[in-house]
């Protein structure tokens, strides 16, 4: 345990090193945030305020807020932490470290995924405190479904973003492998638009990725919408892609060992 | 010049092709990211019978001219969003020792295999959606391939003045404020006309997206007018120029490796 933490310190560390760009990144998703706004109230605003696909705005004007902390829990250059190792040599020294690859690679992300979360929870507060009355507020007696839900959905992009990272190396780059995860969870996972807005055939499809699982099912179950499969569903399907990640990690890895070779053995 | 930078073009795409993998995953990629991109629409619409009295086609119009330039940018210019990776481990050094063009050199190194794709996906489908639209005769093409110039010489410039932030703050080779300025974008998709007057300030004057896509189609549906075609050449040409004032302000305040 003592070798999880003292990664995840040295990975905290890293992120505040440079602590201009921290801040000016903290103030990026800010931006998309502000004009995702823009957008859906011009789209109420057109519509008279009456509900879109089910939504009423103020349930979309929390999803967009809570979404947005959520899909932001890691930055592009955290995601592609691994891919760009595997590219430039440097995942070598994570062969030779005394720990798991895969419990190193998570201790990492455990690190840049708590600063990054503890300021999307202040955005997250902030937005409610000072908009709540826009918003629909979610209840303090749904935390106990949503805690659990919102662990294994983090566990589960962790897992997701793993093995798209391990593909890079048997590739020579890793933005193709980067841009087609960010791509398919950007839009199956409810980050763009709510998985509920999605016409039946396009949310059934959604509903057989892990995507949704990621993001769009936590969500819904802090503001006490639809899960469109039902909570335990969500659990039981959130546990399963995580095993189905973690045996696609053992293959691929695998795959990778047998054919790398690090200082000479 | 032009030759020169032809050149580097075609060696880097032997190069890249060299790796067949790679190569197929990159436009693959290109093409699933722009499908991405007009599926939000497709949602939308969905659930909406307009956007401000815009049909879906148009929003796919606008969309074609994005994709394009985008493209475009990315094929020619890729050397751009290399600036941090070349500031940070110190390349850019070899840049300025060169008896050429800091600028030049920039634009003309690399390519963005992606773009490949991204151009592709928007050149197939402005011909569809103009046609679908009523608009594709001889005067539609011209004034369409007009914008795409401009929207591709706007481009660059904004990917140009995000990128040159590298001189000023110290990032790690990294920093996402280009590639927020490029997320403006995203909300040049819809009509100007839904968004409040400080976001049509930004899209038009300060991260001028709505030149690169908005504008062009609403003056090819003739919601505005023709002379709105003089007002995106001289933004295009006159934000080249503040981009290449930026970038060379910024090789002043540039301290070589290790700033």
């Amino acid at each position: 345990m003592r070798t999880i933490w003292k990664l995840t310190a040295i990975s905290m560390q890293s992120q505040l090193y440079y602590r201009t760009s921290f801040l000016l990144n903290l103030l990026s998703p800010i931006v998309l945030l502000f004009g995702q706004y823009l957008l859906w109230a011009a789209l109420y605003e057109q519509q008279g305020g009456a509900a879109i696909g089910g939504m009423e705005q103020r349930e979309m004007f929390a999803y967009i807020l809570l979404a947005f902390a959520m899909s932001n829990l890691l930055s592009w250059a955290g995601e592609n932490r691994l891919s760009r190792e595997i590219k430039t040599g440097q995942v070598a020294a994570r062969c030779v470290r005394p720990a798991a690859f895969l419990t190193q690679y998570l201790a990492e992300m455990l690190g840049a995924l708590l600063i990054q979360g503890a300021v999307n929870l202040l955005v997250v507060f902030a937005g409610f405190v000072c908009f709540g009355k826009y918003m629909t507020v979610p209840s303090i007696s749904v935390l106990p479904r949503f805690i659990p839900c919102l662990i294994l959905a983090v566990t589960l992009r962790l897992m997701m973003i793993d093995v798209f990272s391990l593909l890079c190396f048997f590739t020579t780059g890793y933005l193709g492998i980067s841009w087609t995860r960010a791509a398919l969870f950007d839009f199956f996972s409810g980050a763009m638009i709510p998985v509920a807005l999605f016409p039946g055939w396009l949310k059934a499809i959604a509903c057989r990725t892990p995507f949704p699982y990621m993001l769009q099912a936590p969500v819904a179950v802090l503001l006490g919408q639809d899960t469109l499969v039902g909570l335990p569903a969500v659990y039981g399907l959130q546990l399963v892609w995580i095993l189905i990640f973690l045996g696609l990690h053992g293959l691929i890895y695998g795959l990778a060992r047998r054919n790398l070779t690090i200082a000479g053995g | 010049m032009i030759k020169i930078f032809l050149n580097m073009k075609a060696q880097y795409i032997k190069t890249e092709m060299e790796y067949s993998a790679n190569f197929w995953m990159m436009l693959f990629s290109g093409v699933l990211t722009r499908l991405v991109s007009m599926a939000a629409p497709f949602v939308i619409y969905s659930n909406l019978p307009d956007i401000a009295g815009w049909k879906r086609d148009e929003i796919y119009l606008i969309l074609s001219f994005l994709f394009i330039a985008e493209g475009l940018c990315s094929v020619l210019f890729e050397g751009i969003w290399q600036m941090p990776a070349m500031v940070f481990d110190g390349k850019f050094d070899c840049i300025l020792s060169r008896p050429v063009s800091p600028l030049f050199q920039v634009l003309s190194y690399g390519m963005g295999l992606q773009g490949i794709s991204v151009f592709l996906v928007g050149a197939v489908s402005l011909p569809v959606y103009l046609r679908r639209l009523g608009r594709f005769h001889l005067r539609g093409v011209i004034l369409s391939l007009f914008f795409v110039l401009c929207g591709t010489l706007l481009c660059m410039s904004i990917y140009l003045i995000g990128n040159c932030v590298v001189f000023w703050f110290d990032a790690g080779g990294r920093t996402t404020i280009p590639y927020t300025l490029s997320q403006v974008g995203q909300y040049a998709r819809y009509p100007l006309e839904i968004y409040p007057g400080i976001m049509r300030f930004l899209l038009l004057f300060l991260v001028p997206y709505g030149l690169i896509c908005i504008v062009p189609v609403e003056i090819l549906r003739g919601s505005s007018p023709m002379s709105f075609s003089y007002g995106i050449a001289v933004g295009s040409l006159g934000f080249f120029l503040l981009a290449r004032a930026v970038f060379y302000r910024g090789i002043r305040h540039y301290e070589s490796v290790g700033m």
